[in-house]
């Protein structure tokens, strides 16, 4: 098994929002899981570090968070994403494009 | 942004938000667990597993909580609910605190609303400091003069260009006015103003408008139209009529502007041009009328430089005036520019150093205050030691502890704040009376208001931090393992408590002696040998209304003929009032300065010495012949020692002559015994007295006095009775017995002796308390030794004598501070002081025994409570 990355300072919010944009509603465990199943389970993510991370998204206003009933009837506490909540996402996507393109072009081998 | 006020709104929401997260990480740790057994794990691994992954529900709700809200303010809202816990817990010690604080807050207050009344405050107008009054300076009687003419006023309008404004004013005491028909029985204050007055001051009349300078019309103030009028809105256009002459209302003024002297306030302004005929014996010309100058600087220009402006047109103008067709004086030698931004007022003088003296006297009783209650949160925190030094080793930092015990003496001084407030509010009423009465009698209004509000909370937080400070640093600077343990260091330690004992006592001590000095200083101006009988003397003061009164010898004979009237005479001033001072020469005498030519002077009538009591040394008094002067007949006057030794360097001086006012010759006719004339500090003042000239024939505010043989009111009433049927047109302004004027007349020296007492006792109150503290705190902390020491055999009389002994110590060390403190604090008293030096030895003696003795008495019960001490439970406890 490969070693496992550590999440980097500021990705899990754009991870969360991601998770968010493609799954639709979806509770905190949901988000975990996810998270780890699109890294490919490359990723060691500490599950109680998401909780401040909604917390700070729902603050700025980019989640709305709502309790229901999980798939296998469990209450569970749902986000998803609000308008600026999409917004946001797109900014915060376009960036990190730039900034994995700039470094990619960094170490990209010279071309001869 | 939004998070911020989520954030803020999260203080609030901070249980159901705390619940909310609880139920989420609980339901996520079932969804996690389900998929763990549906993995096939048992159902305690499953759970194990699911923890572990989410690494440990405190850890995140810790992370969580200082995502949520604001973990500071949080912390100091703990901190505040501990604190107040903490000082509830002990109400005893809480309300000791509280009112020790309360009391020295509220004393400096109180004195504080009148400082800034009287001292500090500016006048409601526009850009007070701006404005400017023209002064000259009389060195005669070392004085400034406010006192120009309308001619000069005229002249100085036209040539000076350095202003924006040049107004004039002028304050005349008259009798009432008639409102609505009907005489006002009060004096009415009258502004004689320019029509330009209300308009360079910059205040706006609430309701109508300001007059012109001819206009026969009038502004009210505030107190009078609710006084007269009960605040009618259709006040405007009704009339008073003043002298006979019919004044239209155009307007009010605001209620705080009471004119342009502090403590004198005005009920009407008129029309400087109207006075002559509006105000009872004016200047009939309007040239000669008195007025004050006042002037605002035009902008950018400097009073200094306005001053330099001003200098040489003002010269150039008394030449005119002296050389021109009237040959008339200038009202002064030179002229000052004098800043006028807070107003001017006679009786800021007066009031000053004693008003400076109370404020150090307050302050002093807040510095007790605050050693008192820096002592009990000292040997408080001392008590808690343990609890602080747990705290400080489960890892609390000491900045944190620090706060923490300055928000508890917060949450002691807040309250205490509240209170001094409450009590200044009381009390400024009173003073407010105190001040009313006497000859600078002053009329301040000293509602709280918001500087008196912020003088309050900035004297709360400073005392907080003055008390709270010093205990705190101490009680955090622990040796955590000794402390832990519950033992107890040395008895040498509590140095600073025993320090803070000794600075209180030497406070005490310094304002018990000042206490002493004044209520003595009030005692020998009461007791003092006046010159005259003070009992049953009765003084009325009367104005003459429009018509001409009966003549003054009816009078008389109708008064004296009243059962219990002995005798009945007259005067001009009458006493303890200021006498005019008049400049008078005497052949051979040569004055070392121009104060030294200056005699009081008062026109009495016939039978004055007799009725007051006032023992003739030589010569004769004045008969009914010398009232009338006429052409030919040479003026004569009686003189008192202090003018006979003066002039003549003897006292047998009848018959001999001076010269009064440059040109008129007086033959002195009799010599009287000095008395406290115009004020009671100073009975050797030089007098003259003259003979009501004829004009007293018209009873012309003259000042009645009586000699009577009983007090009873039954007599006043008679008396205003009389006088006013034979003279139904005069106005009696007051009917006053002598011995209540000296004691009115006495209203700063028995406020300053008042507060003083009243400090002095709250001081040995607050330092025998601290000491009583201290003392209990230490023989509590000695409990193992004095054990040991009953042990081995020392009696219980030994014990009290070893916690008497360490009182004594500590008091005689303040004592020994105190003294040399009182004798450095004395110069700047002895003005106040009368018939005894500021470093009276029998009050330092006095006062220091008093304290010694109160101070036993308060460390006795701690040394008693010492003597009984059984030393087998003592040892045990060790």
């Amino acid at each position: 098994m490969a070693e496992k990355t550590d999440v980097w300072q500021g990705t899990l919010a754009l991870m969360v929002l991601k998770t968010l944009e493609s799954m639709g509603p979806l509770h905190g465990y949901g988000i975990a899981r996810r998270i780890e199943q699109t890294s490919g389970d490359l990723l060691a993510l500490n599950y109680g570090t998401l909780y401040p991370a909604l917390l700070k998204l729902e603050q700025e206003g980019y989640i709305s968070s709502e309790w229901g009933v999980s798939e296998n009837n469990r209450k569970a506490k749902f986000y998803k994403l609000t308008r600026a909540g999409y917004k946001q996402l797109a900014r915060e996507a376009r960036q990190w494009e730039q900034a994995t393109e700039i470094m990619t072009r960094f170490l990209a081998p010279k071309e001869n | 942004m939004r998070a911020f006020l989520t954030r803020l709104l999260g203080l609030f929401r901070r249980a159901r938000a705390e619940r909310d997260l609880a139920a989420e990480l609980e339901s996520h740790l079932q969804l996690h667990i389900d998929d763990n057994l549906r993995a096939g794990m048992t159902p305690a691994e499953a759970r194990r597993q699911a923890l572990l992954k989410l690494g440990g529900l405190e850890p995140v709700k810790e992370n969580w909580r200082d995502r949520h809200g604001f973990p500071g303010v949080e912390n100091l809202v703990r901190d505040l609910r501990h604190a107040a816990r903490m000082t509830l817990r002990n109400p005893g010690f809480t309300a000791a605190a509280i009112l020790t604080l309360a009391l020295g807050i509220g004393a400096n207050t109180a004195i504080f609303s009148v400082t800034d009344a009287l001292l500090l405050k500016s006048l409601p107008v526009q850009n007070p400091d701006k404005l400017v009054i023209f002064a000259g300076w009389d060195p005669g009687i070392h004085s400034w003069m406010y006192n120009y003419t309308w001619r000069e006023l005229q002249e100085l309008r036209r040539r000076l260009a350095s202003f924006a404004g040049i107004t004039s004013s002028w304050t005349a005491d008259r009798s009432g006015a008639f409102v609505n028909g009907r005489a006002d029985e009060e004096r009415t204050h009258i502004g004689i103003v320019s029509g330009n007055y209300f308009q360079v001051l910059g205040v706006a009349p609430v309701i109508g408008r300001s007059f012109d300078d001819r206009e026969p019309a009038a502004v009210i103030s505030h107190a009078y139209w609710e006084r007269q009028f009960a605040l009618a809105p259709d006040v405007l256009g009704r009339t008073l009529a003043m002298n006979g002459t019919v004044l239209t209302i155009v307007g009010v003024a605001p209620r705080a502007f009471t004119g342009d002297t502090v403590g004198q306030p005005v009920d009407v302004w008129i029309p400087a041009a109207l006075a002559p005929r509006a105000v009872s014996r004016w200047p009939q010309r309007l040239e000669f009328n008195p007025l004050r100058i006042i002037a605002r600087l035009r902008p950018g220009v400097t009073a200094r430089q306005a001053e330099a402006e001003t200098r040489p047109v003002y010269n150039q103008l008394s030449r005119e005036l002296r050389l021109g067709p009237g040959q008339s004086a200038p009202s002064h030698d030179g002229v000052f520019l004098l800043p006028e931004g807070q107003g001017i007022s006679r009786p800021r003088q007066h009031y000053q150093r004693p008003i400076v003296i109370l404020t150090i006297v307050a302050g002093l009783v807040l510095l007790i205050a605050c050693a008192n209650t820096a002592n009990l949160f000292l040997t408080r925190s001392e008590a808690r030691r343990k609890e602080i030094a747990v705290r400080l080793a489960l890892g609390a930092g000491r900045g944190r502890i620090m706060r923490q015990l300055l928000l508890e003496s917060i949450v002691i001084a807040l309250p205490a704040g509240a209170a001094g407030l409450a009590l200044a509010w009381w009390s400024t009423g009173a003073l407010a009376q105190l001040a009313r009465y006497g000859p600078w009698a002053v009329d301040l209004t000293l509602a709280p208001d918001a500087r008196m509000l912020a003088y309050t909370a900035g004297l709360c937080i400073l005392t907080s931090i003055v008390f709270g400070l010093a205990p705190a640093l101490a009680a955090t600077n622990v040796e955590l393992y000794t402390a832990v343990k519950g033992a107890i260091n040395g008895p040498g330690r509590f140095r600073l408590g025993k320090s803070l004992v000794v600075v209180q006592v030497a406070l005490s001590l310094v304002l018990l002696i000042g206490a002493g000095l004044f209520v003595r200083t009030l005692h020998n101006l009461k007791s003092q040998d006046l010159g005259f009988e003070r009992a049953h003397l009765l003084v009325v003061r009367t104005d003459t209304g429009p018509r001409p009164p009966a003549p003054a010898s009816d009078v008389f004979a109708q008064i004296a003929r009243i059962p219990g009237v002995r005798s009945v005479s007259s005067s001009h001033f009458g006493l303890l009032m200021n006498a005019v001072f008049i400049e008078i020469s005497v052949p051979g005498y040569v004055a070392r300065s121009p104060a030294d030519a200056i005699v009081g002077a008062d026109q009495i009538t016939p039978r004055y010495l007799e009725t007051l009591g006032m023992r003739l040394l030589a010569g004769r008094e004045f008969t009914e012949q010398d009232m009338q002067d006429p052409p030919g007949r040479m003026r004569v006057a009686l003189v008192n020692e202090s003018m006979a030794r003066r002039f003549f360097g003897r006292t047998d001086v009848v018959g001999r002559r001076f010269k009064w006012d440059r040109d008129t010759d007086v033959e002195i006719v009799g010599v009287v015994r000095d008395a406290a004339y115009s004020s009671l500090r100073d009975r050797s003042a030089a007098m003259v007295y003259m003979p009501e000239g004829s004009d007293w024939q018209d009873l012309t505010d003259v000042c009645l006095i009586l000699r009577t043989t009983d007090d009873s009111p039954g007599l006043v009433r008679r008396v205003r009775e009389e006088l006013h049927a034979v003279a139904p047109d005069v106005t009696i302004h007051s009917v006053d017995w002598m011995d209540a004027a000296i004691d009115q007349s006495l209203a700063i020296e028995r406020m300053v002796a008042w507060m003083a007492g009243l400090f002095g006792a709250l001081a040995l109150v607050l330092a025998c308390v601290g000491l009583y503290g201290v003392m209990s705190y230490v023989a509590a902390r000695r409990t193992g030794e004095i054990g040991i020491r009953v042990s081995l055999g020392a009696t219980p009389a030994g014990i009290t004598r070893l916690v008497l002994g360490d009182a004594l110590l500590l008091a005689i060390a303040g004592v020994a501070l105190g003294v040399p403190a009182v004798f450095i604090a004395s110069r700047s008293v002895a003005g106040l002081l009368f018939g005894i030096g500021g470093t009276d030895g029998l009050t330092i003696a006095g006062s220091a025994a008093l304290l010694l003795a109160v101070t036993m008495a308060a460390a006795w019960l701690p040394a008693c409570r010492a003597s009984r001490i059984d030393p087998m439970q003592a040892l045990r406890s060790e």
